[in-house]
């Protein structure tokens, strides 16, 4: 919601008299999860705007909706009711049900929000994101692997730059903007910062994640965070997290993926809420802009960044040419992986192999390699320089 | 603040109110669109995605079944977006459930397969998603199969919404949202049992266990639904009459009681209640006690009724009524009412019949009956003669009379054939029962009585009273099959009875003409064949019971001779033959009922003879026959039944029963030994009822069929 609108509904409620502000700070989203960064780092201010508000709303009561797990934020003579935690309650009937009933549902509008709000009184509800909104400004979290951080940007600033300038190398990975209701960016498109909600979040992809793990986890992120109540989000985010699943799993074959696309913009267009919508286009952006690495897992059987453990079990082999039969390696192998017989190859039992690596260490041959699955090792005993 | 909008769905211009939504405008008129989750008493939630149409100017498809109309909107329910929504919706609903059907006992009657079959299969290659979860039978009244649940939330919006109860709702399990009970069980979870949950199931999740389905067969809702409703012969309304004394209108529970029967207050302290062995509060602890609430209520009755009792103009017809009981009461009320001249004929000093000589009155008092007897023959139209015997009831015919009802009753005991039943001292049930109403019956120190249904229990208290020391009690069934309402029996046990279950009886000795003990025989393999009873005497277990008197409670007959001179054709021996379903006989302008035509039966099934008879006789005298009235006001059914803090355990109220020694002792003095409930009791009882008729006022479940049927009529 932007800040005029907000003006607008608390404006409309003041005529009404006896209403209620909330200060919904239980909508965020999972990754991003940008108003618990405001209300912590800038406490003070949102304490004063949700009071200003209050005040221009002529509010009888306050009320501020913390999530689960996050209690150090409060105001003064307001009520503190603590939720779940779910992106389902940005939209204001829902965050109305959540307040009547405890319970998490996506809602038709039928108490025309905000005149008949909680308890049949005005209700204005807004979130930290818009009572702390500056024109010109943009309030959001970058985060990666290891690292989250809550900034201030001008609008229209560059990503790069902004990458740029918090030292985050570039690494030819897609960046996803805006969380689980985002969208995946290839990493090649030029972004500058715009004043919607797509800007909550910067998540940039290092060289060391892996895509397919990363949309079999936002989709699973995704089914968690669903009310679960209309049919397409419900099994929408089940069947897509099960196909991103099955890519990470080595399972998908080429017809998995199609699936996504055939069902994705359906799903965007048929959801119930902003939520369904939300996560099925994140969905289908991933299968775009991450074709490549996805199609790594689906067509060449591989993970390129060795995330996804059901292929990339990292195991080697003994070159025959190389190897000399002398048996140093077999003593450093903790699985007895490894069979020796004087004057014949050594093999190393793949299945046995863990990839500790320990024998390549030893081996003064340098005949131990991590196995690419195209060298050719015999299957048999064969006597050193025998293989051909 | 609603207005009339014009709008068009599918090119058709509909006018609608703008409260509607478009869903609602469309099945209006005949339009239909595929909707799963949407229920005409719940609240819209728009969550199974089946009611999407394409609007015009809307980017994405709208919900129809939370979008009111609008002005000026263009609606295409086949819009192809929508439709290929829908499918998806579909296609997912059926991953997450079993495949097959025919095994599913709401096989046919599924929403999910009917709507299916409308929206058609896309083939689409999806993973299977099914919810394992257990089926739970261990819940009374209900049982829960969610493997099959859609999530389609109809039950706990019915649950939640609706009852204002709660004992269902949503919950994520393992991360699956799945719906559950709020608590270890139902009862536990404060269930009402109205059973709203299985009405809206659209698929075989939540259902009835089978042996209360299989009771619905063949049954309308209104019938199946409300099973004690439909037990009672008079199908009189019992949750409505034990609504009203919850809600402290007790006159008005009266009234309802009256819609179908004269007496009231009489059946309050006798009705053999099949109402209450039919009441599914048995599966929960005990039945609602309903003879007691329709006693409490006839006990406050004021009369108001009276007002909207229909009265019919004088045909100039008249009737003759043979038999002053129940059957011939009833059938004088009403035929009165209908317009006709009404004579009562009775052999007996008293009208009354069974409920004055068969029923004592400790248990019925007389002033009771005395009240709802002159309440009947107090009106001008009706004559009685008592002490009149009608040898030949159809010649009444030739004595002017344009119809003759003959509901004459069974008043002689039988005895049964076997040595010593022609000694003095033995005499048949009914006859020893008359006698004591009379104030002429006698008894020795020991008393056996043969037979273990309800006269038979009446014959042991009376003869407690009477001042037997021993009275021992008899019969072929086994002290669970004994045809005796439980309660009769419990009292006749705690007066003293001693009895002798599975007994035959193979002589009664005597001594100069005098009976002296009966003796008995135990059975086994006790049954009924053709009829027959059927049983195997075991060897060496003859005892020999004391006795001054012996009284056979084995069944009683009419006492209409099988000469021929009563003038109708009988059957059985001396019943009365009927050959319709009204209680027509072999006579044209002669009907019969009650007990003298089925053999001793209840009051309850007299009282419903006689109404299907007094139709067909008014409908014979030129009238429509109709005795249908509503006699108690309107009643506002309030489906928010709320909460009761444990519900399902909340024990039948007692009665106030006098304790045995007073009642014996006193029995002349102390009034009716069951004192039934005051106003604290039957309030309380009251809070018990299922209030199994609410489920009737919920929207049957339809079928895309029972909709496209209608396409094409237009509004």
């Amino acid at each position: 919601m932007k800040r005029e609108e907000l003006n607008t509904l608390l404006a409309d409620a003041a005529g009404r008299g006896n209403g209620i502000f909330v200060l919904n700070l239980a909508c965020d989203d999972p990754i991003a999860l940008l108003n618990r960064a405001l209300a912590t780092e800038k406490a003070a201010a949102l304490t004063d705007a949700a009071k200003a508000a209050a005040e221009q709303m002529k509010a009888e009561k306050c009320i501020v909706m913390l999530p689960e797990g996050f209690d150090s934020f409060g105001i003064e003579g307001a009520e503190t009711v603590i939720v779940p935690r779910s992106l389902v309650l940005r939209e204001a009937p829902a965050a109305l049900h959540m307040l009547a009933t405890g319970e998490l549902r996506a809602c038709p509008d039928e108490r025309s929000y905000p005149t008949e709000g909680l308890d049949g009184r005005p209700t204005v509800i807004a979130d930290a994101v818009t009572l702390l909104h500056q024109e010109g400004k943009k309030a959001l979290m970058l985060v990666t692997a290891d690292t989250r951080k809550l900034l201030e940007v001008d609008v229209g600033t560059a990503v790069s730059d902004i990458l740029q300038s918090q030292g985050i190398p570039h690494a030819e990975k897609p960046l996803l903007l805006g969380g689980l209701t985002g969208r995946m960016v290839p990493a090649s498109t030029p972004l500058t910062v715009e004043d919607t909600p797509d800007f909550d979040l910067l998540r940039p992809y290092g060289a060391a994640e892996c895509m397919a793990d990363t949309a079999a986890s936002l989709l699973a992120n995704a089914r968690e965070e669903s009310c679960q109540k209309c049919v397409l989000c419900r099994e929408g985010t089940w069947q897509m997290a099960a196909i991103f699943a099955d890519v990470t799993e080595g399972k998908a074959t080429r017809d998995t993926l199609p699936m996504i696309d055939d069902i994705g913009p359906l799903i965007q267009a048929g959801a119930f809420c902003t939520f369904g919508k939300g996560m099925a286009r994140l969905a289908v952006s991933i299968l775009s802009a991450c074709k490549a690495e996805l199609d790594m897992h689906i067509i060449r059987k591989q993970c390129p960044t060795g995330v996804c453990a059901a292929f990339n079990r990292k195991t080697y082999a003994i070159d025959p040419k190389k190897c000399a039969a002398n048996g140093d390696c077999v003593d450093e192998c903790p699985e007895d992986a490894i069979t020796f017989k004087k004057n014949f190859i050594s093999m190393i039992d793949k299945a046995m192999c863990t990839g500790c690596g320990k024998c390549a260490s030893v081996c003064e041959e340098g005949a131990i390699v991590v196995y690419d699955g195209k060298m050719r090792v015999p299957d048999k005993a064969t006597r050193v320089g025998r293989f051909k | 603040m609603s207005e009339q909008v014009r709008l068009t769905i599918d090119g058709k211009t509909v006018v609608a109110s703008s409260d509607t939504t478009i869903l609602q405008a469309a099945l209006d008129n005949g339009i239909y669109i595929p909707h799963l989750c949407s229920h005409g008493n719940l609240h819209p939630t728009g969550s199974c995605r089946m009611c999407l149409v394409g609007v015009e100017g809307e980017a994405d498809p709208v919900t129809s079944c939370i979008t009111k109309c609008r002005e000026g909107m263009v609606v295409n329910t086949k819009d192809e977006l929508a439709e290929k929504i829908r499918k998806l919706s579909c296609d997912f609903m059926f991953k997450t459930h079993p495949s097959e059907c025919t095994g599913c006992p709401k096989y046919g009657k599924c929403q999910l397969a009917s709507i299916s079959q409308y929206v058609g299969d896309t083939g689409r290659k999806l993973k299977a998603n099914t919810i394992s979860v257990a089926a739970n039978t261990s819940n009374p009244i209900i049982l829960h199969e969610m493997y099959r649940c859609i999530l389609c939330g109809r039950c706990v919006r019915a649950c939640q919404e609706l009852r204002g109860v709660g004992a269902i709702k949503f919950a994520k399990v393992n991360g699956r949202e799945q719906v559950v009970i709020d608590g270890d069980s139902l009862k536990n979870a404060d269930c009402r049992f109205c059973t709203a949950c299985v009405e809206v199931c659209p698929t075989g999740s939540i259902r009835e266990h089978p042996e209360i389905t299989e009771k619905l067969e063949g049954k309308t809702r209104e019938e199946g639904y409300v099973p004690c409703r439909d037990a009672c012969p008079c199908h009189i309304d019992v949750p409505r009459y034990i609504r009203f004394i919850n809600e402290g209108n007790y006159a008005a529970a009266s009234a309802v009681v009256r819609e179908k029967a004269p007496f009231p207050h009489a059946l309050g302290y006798i009705c053999v209640h099949t109402c209450e062995t039919q009441c599914k509060h048995e599966y929960l602890n005990e039945p609602v006690s309903i003879r007691n609430l329709k006693r409490f209520a006839a006990e406050h009755d004021d009369g108001e009724w009276k007002k909207n009792t229909f009265r019919k103009p004088e045909s100039g017809k008249s009737v003759a009524v043979v038999g002053g009981g129940p059957a011939g009461l009833t059938l004088a009320y009403y035929a009165a009412k209908l317009g006709h001249k009404v004579t009562i004929f009775d052999a007996g000093a008293k009208l009354g019949g069974q409920l004055r000589y068969g029923i004592p009155f400790y248990r019925l008092p007389e002033e009771v009956l005395d009240k709802e007897v002159d309440e009947i023959t107090s009106d001008e139209r009706i004559t009685v003669q008592t002490g009149t015997r009608v040898a030949t009831p159809p010649e009444l015919l030739k004595q002017g009379f344009d119809a003759v009802f003959v509901a004459t009753g069974v008043h002689e005991g039988i005895k049964l054939p076997i040595p010593g039943s022609e000694l003095a001292g033995v005499i048949g049930g009914t006859n020893f029962m008359r006698a004591f109403e009379n104030g002429e019956a006698s008894v020795g120190k020991n008393v056996v009585v043969l037979g273990g249904g309800p006269v038979a229990m009446d014959c042991a208290g009376a003869s407690f009273r009477l001042g037997a020391e021993n009275v021992y009690m008899a019969c072929l069934e086994s002290y669970e099959g004994m045809t005796s309402p439980k309660e009769e029996l419990t009292w006749a046990e705690e007066e003293g009875i001693q009895l002798f279950n599975s007994r035959t009886f193979n002589e009664i000795t005597g001594e100069d003409g005098k009976c002296t003990g009966v003796k008995v025989q135990e059975v086994g393999n006790f049954r009924r064949e053709n009829g027959k009873f059927m049983f195997d005497k075991l060897e060496g277990t003859e005892q020999l019971l004391p006795a001054d008197n012996v009284i056979f409670a084995t069944g009683q007959k009419p006492e209409i001779p099988t000469d021929g001179s009563f003038g109708l054709e009988l059957c059985h021996g001396n019943y009365i033959a009927t050959t319709g379903p009204n209680g027509e006989t072999s006579v044209q302008g002669v009907w019969a009922a009650g007990d003298a035509v089925t053999g001793i039966k209840d009051v309850i099934s007299a009282i419903a003879a006689a109404r299907r008879a007094v139709s067909a006789i008014d409908v014979y005298l030129g009238g429509d026959g109709n005795i249908t009235e509503n006699l108690a006001p309107v009643q506002y059914r309030d489906p928010n039944i709320g909460r009761i803090e444990g519900f399902g355990d909340l024990p039948r109220t007692d009665p106030r029963v006098i304790d045995p020694k007073t009642r014996v002792s006193e029995y002349k003095t102390c009034g009716p030994m069951d004192k039934g409930f005051d106003e604290a009791l039957a309030r309380c009882e009251s809070r018990r009822c299922l209030q199994c008729d609410l489920r009737c006022d919920l929207e049957p479940q339809k079928f895309w069929n029972d909709y496209v049927g209608k396409e094409g009529e237009g509004a």
